[in-house]
C-alpha cells in the first residue's frame, strides 16, 4: 500500500457515508477520496471499516423502543396539568379560575381578558389565588389607609427587610383543586408570623376555636416571629390540607429558583415589583416541581396572591391565571 | 408513533404537527398531548439511549416536553417540528446528565438485562441492554450524536440541528464514538457465525481484521 494507514477516526467518518462503490465521488473531499484509495488497496483498512459500518448497521437494526405505559400515563398526565392550568375551566374544583394577561394585579381589578397573549399561553404556569379577600369585610381599597390589613401589609413588607421569608420544601404536591387549602396548611404550618397577618388562613375552623376568634390583624401583626405555630395547625387540619404537620426542617431547596436572586427576578417579573414573599415552598404541583411563591397583596386586603412557578419556566410566562376562590367559611366575629 | 421515519421522508407528518401546534397555541389543550403521542416512541428512544436510564429520561422527558409546551411559541417553523422537540429533549437529558456529573449518586446504569442470559442467547433485548451498556462508556456529547445518527437514523443535518453543533461536529462526535464501540460491541457482529480465521494483528495497533461477508442490508 502506497500511503499510510489511515487513522481509525477517519475511517469511522467514512463509515457513516454512503459506499465507495455507489456513492458520488464528487462529492467526496480530497482527503476522502485518498481514504478510500487507501482502503480498496488495503485488507486490513477494508476489514476496520467493514467493522465499522457492521456497527452501524446494528445500530440502525436495533429494534424500537416504545416509550413504556406508565411513562405514557406519567407525561399525559404532566401534560394535561400543565394545559390546565392554561385552560381555564379543565382547572376545575370549586374554584373559578380565570386566565388573563398579566401583569396580574392591575388585570385583577378588570374583566379577565382569555388569550391576550395566545402565544404565551404555551407558557403559563402562574395561578394566582385569591384567598379569602371577602372575607376581611374592610373598607374600599381607596380608604383603607389605616385599616388593620394594610398595616399587615406594610407589615410584611417591613419584614422584607428582615429577610423572613420562609423557605421550606413541605413535599406537599399542589393541585388547582386543592391548592386554597394547601397554602393555607402550609403558611399556617410553617410561617405562622405570617397566617397571623391574614385572618382569613384561620378563619375557617370549625366549632370557632378561640384562635379562630383571633384578635384584629394589626394586632396579629405584632405577634413576634415566636408566634407558636402549634396554635394555627388545627386550622390547617380542619381545612383538610395534609401537610401542615410534620413540615420537614428546611433542607436545601432545589430548582433554578433556589437561587436568591434568580428568585427576585423571577418576582420582579411576576408582579411587575420587587417584592418579599411571605412564603417559598420548593414543591410540585400536579406531580411537576415546581417553586410555591406566596405573596402578600398589598393593594386587596388580606388576599394572599400565590405564584405556582414550575422550576423549568423560568418565569417566562406571558399569561397569568387567576383562580378566585370561594371565601371560606364565614369566619367567627 | 404514528410517525414514519425521523428525519425523512414524510413532510406531510410535519405539516400535521405544525398544525397540531398552531391549534395548541389556539386554546386546543389536547393539541400537544397529541403531538407528544405522535412523537413519543422516537423521543424515548433518543432519551433512554442518551441518559442510560429510565428513570432519568422520564424526567428529562417532563421537562422537555412541559418545556416545549410552554414556549410552542418559539417554535419558527424553520425545521420541522420533531427536530424542534428532540432539541428540547435532548437537551433535557445533557442537562440531567450534567447534574448527575456534578452531583453524583448513583453509578450510572449499565444495563437492565437478565441476570442469568449466557453470551450465545442474544436476542433483540440482551442486544439492546449491551448496546446501552456500551453506550455508556462513551461522552454524553458522543453518545447523543450516536444515538441520533446511528441509532435512530437521523441524517447528520438533522443531528446537527438537534445538537446545535455544525454538522462536520456531529461527524467527528460519531466517529470518535464508532472507534469506541466497535470493540465493545464485536460480539453482536456474529463473530461466532463468521470466525475471523485470518486473524492478523498488525503491528501499527490496528483492529484484529474480520473480513465478514456482507450482510443484507438492514434498512
Amino acid at each position: 500500500m502506497s500511503t499510510p494507514h489511515p487513522d481509525q477516526e477517519a475511517l469511522a467518518e467514512l463509515a457513516g457515508s454512503a459506499d465507495a462503490a455507489d456513492s458520488a465521488k464528487a462529492a467526496d473531499s480530497a482527503a476522502t477520496a485518498e481514504i478510500r484509495a487507501h482502503v480498496a488497496d488495503c485488507a486490513q483498512c477494508t476489514a476496520d471499516l467493514a467493522a465499522l459500518r457492521e456497527l452501524r448497521a446494528t445500530l440502525l437494526a436495533l429494534p424500537p423502543i416504545p416509550m413504556p405505559a406508565d411513562v405514557v400515563a406519567r407525561l399525559e398526565a404532566a401534560l394535561a396539568a400543565a394545559s390546565a392550568s392554561a385552560s381555564a375551566p379543565a382547572a376545575g374544583g370549586t374554584a373559578d379560575v380565570v386566565p388573563f394577561a398579566r401583569p396580574a394585579r392591575e388585570k385583577l381589578r378588570r374583566t379577565p381578558r382569555t388569550r391576550e397573549f395566545p402565544l404565551g399561553a404555551a407558557a403559563a404556569v402562574v395561578l394566582v389565588l385569591a384567598i379569602g379577600a371577602v372575607a376581611i369585610g374592610l373598607s374600599n381599597k381607596g380608604e383603607s389607609k389605616r385599616s388593620p390589613t394594610t398595616a399587615a401589609a406594610a407589615s410584611s413588607s417591613a419584614a422584607a427587610s428582615t429577610a423572613s421569608t420562609t423557605v421550606i420544601e413541605s413535599g406537599t404536591n399542589y393541585t388547582a383543586a386543592d391548592i386554597r387549602s394547601q397554602v393555607i396548611g402550609v403558611v399556617n404550618g410553617a410561617a405562622p408570623d405570617a397566617a397571623n397577618q391574614f385572618p382569613a388562613l384561620r378563619a375557617p375552623v370549625e366549632g370557632g376555636s378561640s384562635a379562630a376568634a383571633a384578635p384584629a390583624p394589626a394586632a396579629a401583626a405584632a405577634t413576634s416571629a415566636a408566634a407558636p405555630a402549634a396554635s394555627f395547625a388545627p386550622a390547617a387540619s380542619a381545612n383538610g390540607s395534609a401537610p401542615a404537620l410534620g413540615l420537614p426542617a428546611r433542607t436545601a431547596p432545589s430548582g433554578p429558583l433556589s437561587d436568591p436572586a434568580a428568585l427576585a427576578r423571577c418576582i420582579q417579573t411576576l408582579v411587575q415589583k420587587a417584592e418579599q414573599p411571605v412564603l417559598v415552598d420548593y414543591a410540585t404541583f400536579n406531580g411537576v416541581p415546581s417553586t410555591i411563591i406566596v405573596l402578600a397583596d398589598p393593594d386587596v386586603a388580606g388576599k394572599l396572591d400565590v405564584y405556582v412557578e414550575a422550576d423549568t419556566a423560568n418565569c417566562a410566562s406571558q399569561v397569568t391565571f387567576v383562580i378566585f376562590l370561594p371565601p371560606p367559611a364565614s369566619p367567627a366575629r | 408513533m404514528t410517525d414514519g421515519a425521523p428525519g425523512g421522508t414524510a413532510d406531510d407528518g410535519n405539516a400535521l404537527d405544525v398544525e397540531l401546534l398552531k391549534r395548541h397555541l389556539a386554546g386546543d389543550a389536547q393539541a400537544f398531548t397529541e403531538i407528544m403521542r405522535r412523537h413519543r416512541d422516537h423521543l424515548w428512544a433518543v432519551a433512554l439511549r442518551t441518559t442510560g436510564d429510565p428513570e432519568d429520561a422520564a424526567d428529562a422527558l417532563q421537562d422537555g416536553l412541559i418545556s416545549a409546551m410552554r414556549h410552542a411559541a418559539s417554535f419558527r417553523g424553520d425545521a420541522k417540528l420533531s427536530t424542534w422537540l428532540h432539541r428540547i429533549v435532548v437537551n433535557a437529558c445533557l442537562d440531567k446528565l450534567r447534574r448527575r456529573a456534578a452531583h453524583p449518586t448513583s453509578p450510572l446504569p449499565d444495563d437492565d438485562r437478565a441476570p442469568s442470559t449466557s453470551r450465545d442467547e442474544f436476542d433483540d433485548r440482551d442486544t439492546a441492554a449491551d448496546v446501552r451498556a456500551a453506550l455508556a462508556t462513551l461522552p454524553a456529547d458522543q453518545r447523543a450524536a450516536i444515538v441520533l445518527v446511528d441509532i435512530e437514523g437521523y441524517p447528520v443535518a438533522d443531528a446537527a440541528a438537534i445538537l446545535d453543533v455544525p454538522a462536520g461536529t456531529v461527524k467527528s462526535r460519531c466517529a470518535r464514538g464508532r472507534v469506541k464501540l466497535v470493540p465493545l460491541l464485536a460480539h453482536l457482529r456474529g463473530v461466532e457465525r463468521y470466525p475471523a480465521a485470518e486473524g492478523n494483528p498488525s503491528a501499527d495497533g490496528h483492529v484484529e481484521p474480520q473480513m465478514n461477508p456482507p450482510r443484507e442490508d438492514p434498512r
